[in-house]
């Protein structure tokens, strides 16, 4: 009960603390709020072509019909579209976000008045309606030009369950674990330090406080501050890009080992640095490689096989994919095991630090 | 050793390397007094100090506060509680106020210490919820010996509570200590400052580069080491104090020096030079400067540098 208490009080004077300083408040939460929105807005910028995969089956004597090349020619001259042609669907279809597939003997069938083309999508995807309406207007056009048949082009759809995301579908959870990941980091290290030239921390070392209280109360405020960044962050997100952000236990679950992972690995290097001015650098060393490398900015299969390697070996990948799986897929058991691995590398790197921090070594 | 002294410490040495910090010091702090660490910074003072806190290991030597040894790590929590500490260069939380600061530590120690009352006690009422970083070097100083006194502690550690205050504040902070002697407290006061230690101190351990130079009441050491008590005299001619069998010395300002040892002979020569006109005469004590100056051969500077 009194160890309770103790750490209630550590956790409450940093929380009294984090409100009152506008200094913490802007990095932890008006911080990674800008970082979305700059990034987000420069990717509203980019090309907004959406990919269409087509498979024209339609072959004849190796060469593709004319009918089929009209409609790939129609499609393309609304300049909604990236086209890329493929050869054939292959397991990995559910990649694609969306697909139109020419059957075989589409011309053929064209001029039978019985033909149709298929569309394979996710239906739940923000850019369906927008994909079915051009789809929709090129047959219309197609029929129109189309003697034979009152309706000789139909369109047939078929639902797939698609994983792909737009860049910042893919960005927010990122920015969500940037923001565990540096409040942890910078602040445990600046707290550490700060205290630590101040006198504060030998003042405490000469009092009752243990410490597995002191550490304990700081990952409770940093397990808080998380998911407050969190909310705002996903709430910023879903107002300005419209995007569907899912919280789950799990969710809260992966913000509290990033709580534990990241002040823990502070902790660590505030054994190390001993003077404030060394902090900054000190944190920078060790969260740079892991806001390029960790799947913030960039997914981890476009990067260099050797790159993929060093990523795998940071807490952000699993933190970041864990967040991803939960929040923009639904997919708990996924993300269950990226939030094994965080608690895991969380309970790890705190024992670590309970065992080096020394209060006397001051 | 001993259990009915607050600190016992015999033969300590602490070593970094091949520097020695503390070499072979021995001494015991009586319950209920103010006992004084005396000595230009870099001395050792704040070494010995946090060794009787548990914050450091000493090299050699023992070290029992209320009897426990400080090695028996187990036991270190029941001296932490029983001990409220200000350490040199004190500082508290910046963005609690002076009342949230002091329950910080209050729930430490599970103590039921009003917090209103000690706040009142160290005169920081009206600052009660002032943010630590805006008060001034003085009241955060009396706001360290408030938090030092959170657990109602037996033996109280002050290193060096008056440093970098100005005049005024350095006295009420005196003052303070005062009254905390009234109350019972051991106290354990480190210090550079000579008026300090003889002013509040009972007993005093003057210490350089980690050695003991003298141990004993402020009284004592000047009646042992002070010096001789002087006449002085200014404007004087040095013909008058010829015609005079008592010794004398002229210092560099023209100043006649002249020593004497009782009141008998003090009034003696008064009523020689009393009567002269344009004659300045003052009479000085001895006091812990000219102790440590007899015994070092040095002074020590206001800011704690010896030269």
């Amino acid at each position: 009960m009194k160890t309770a208490l103790i750490i209630f009080t550590v956790f409450r004077g940093h929380l009294k603390a984090w409100k009152r300083n506008k200094t913490t408040l802007f990095w932890t939460l008006a911080f990674p709020l800008l970082l979305m929105l700059l990034f987000g807005g420069i990717f509203a910028l980019q090309s907004d072509k959406m990919d269409l995969y087509i498979e024209n089956q339609d072959i004849v004597n190796s060469q593709p019909s004319l009918a089929s090349l009209q409609i790939i020619e129609l499609i393309n001259i609304t300049d909604a579209f990236n086209i890329i042609e493929i050869n054939e669907i292959e397991d990995s279809s559910k990649q694609r976000i969306r697909t139109i597939i020419i059957p075989k003997n589409f011309e053929q069938d064209l001029d039978n008045g019985n033909s149709s083309i298929i569309l394979i999508m996710d239906e739940s995807h923000q850019s369906f309606s927008r994909t079915i309406s051009l789809v929709k207007g090129i047959i219309n056009e197609i029929n129109l030009n189309q003697q034979n048949s009152e309706r000789p082009l139909t369109l047939m759809q078929k639902q797939i369950i698609s994983s792909d995301l737009s860049r910042i579908e893919y960005f927010v959870p990122g920015v969500i674990g940037i923001a565990i990941m540096s409040t942890g980091i910078f602040g445990t290290i600046g707290t550490n330090t700060k205290y630590r030239k101040n006198g504060v921390i030998k003042k405490l070392a000469t009092t009752p406080l243990s410490k597995f209280e002191w550490i304990i109360g700081l990952v409770l405020y940093h397990a808080v501050i998380g998911i407050v960044s969190a909310i705002v962050i996903s709430i910023v997100a879903i107002i300005v890009f419209g995007i569907k952000l899912m919280w789950s236990p799990i969710v809260i679950v992966l913000l509290i080992a990033g709580a534990l992972t990241f002040p823990g690995i502070g902790m660590i290097i505030s054994t190390v640095v001993r003077e404030e001015e060394e902090a900054d650098a000190a944190g920078n060393i060790v969260t740079f490689p892991m806001l390029f490398l960790s799947g913030t900015f960039f997914q981890l299969e476009t990067m260099p096989s050797s790159m993929q390697i060093i990523a795998r070996a940071l807490p952000l990948t699993y933190l970041n994919n864990g967040l991803r799986e939960t929040m923009i897929f639904g997919n708990s058991q996924a993300a269950l095991l990226n939030c094994g691995i965080v608690v895991i590398i969380g309970i790890l790197s705190i024992a670590i630090a309970m065992k080096i921090t020394k209060w006397t070594d001051l | 050793m001993t259990n009915n002294f607050a600190i016992c410490v015999k033969s300590l040495i602490k070593q970094y390397g091949k520097f020695t910090a503390v070499n072979n010091i021995s001494f015991k702090v009586k319950s209920g007094e103010i006992f004084a660490l005396l000595g230009p910074n870099g001395a050792g003072k704040t070494t010995i100090v946090e060794i009787i806190e548990c914050l450091r290991k000493p090299t050699k030597g023992e070290v029992e506060v209320f009897g426990i040894n400080i090695r028996d790590l187990k036991k270190q929590i029941n001296i932490k509680r029983k001990i409220g500490v200000m350490p040199q260069n004190f500082n508290a939380f910046d963005w609690l106020t002076v009342k949230e600061n002091l329950e910080y530590f209050r729930n430490i120690y599970s103590s039921k210490k009003s917090v209103i009352e000690l706040i009142k006690d160290v005169g920081l009422d009206g600052k009660t919820d002032a943010l630590y970083k805006t008060l001034s070097g003085g009241m955060k100083q009396r706001l360290g010996i408030a938090i030092s006194l959170i657990n109602e502690p037996e033996l109280l550690f002050l290193d060096e509570p008056t440093a970098g205050l100005d005049p005024q504040a350095r006295r009420d902070a005196w003052n303070l200590i005062r009254k905390l002697k009234g109350q019972g407290k051991t106290i354990l006061l480190t210090t550079h400052y000579m008026e300090e230690a003889q002013e509040l101190s009972d007993r005093i351990l003057i210490i350089i580069d980690g050695k003991i130079v003298a141990d004993g009441s402020p009284n004592k050491l000047i009646e042992e080491f002070g010096g001789k008590k002087l006449i002085i005299l200014r404007n004087c001619k040095e013909s008058l104090l010829k015609n005079h069998s008592f010794e004398y010395e002229i210092d560099v300002e023209g100043e006649a020096h002249i020593p004497f040892d009782s009141n008998e002979h003090l009034f003696k020569i008064l009523d020689i030079f009393t009567d002269i006109p344009d004659i300045e005469i003052e009479i000085k004590k001895p006091d812990l400067n000219e102790v440590f100056l007899n015994l070092t051969g040095k002074q020590i500077t206001a800011e704690g540098l010896v030269k």
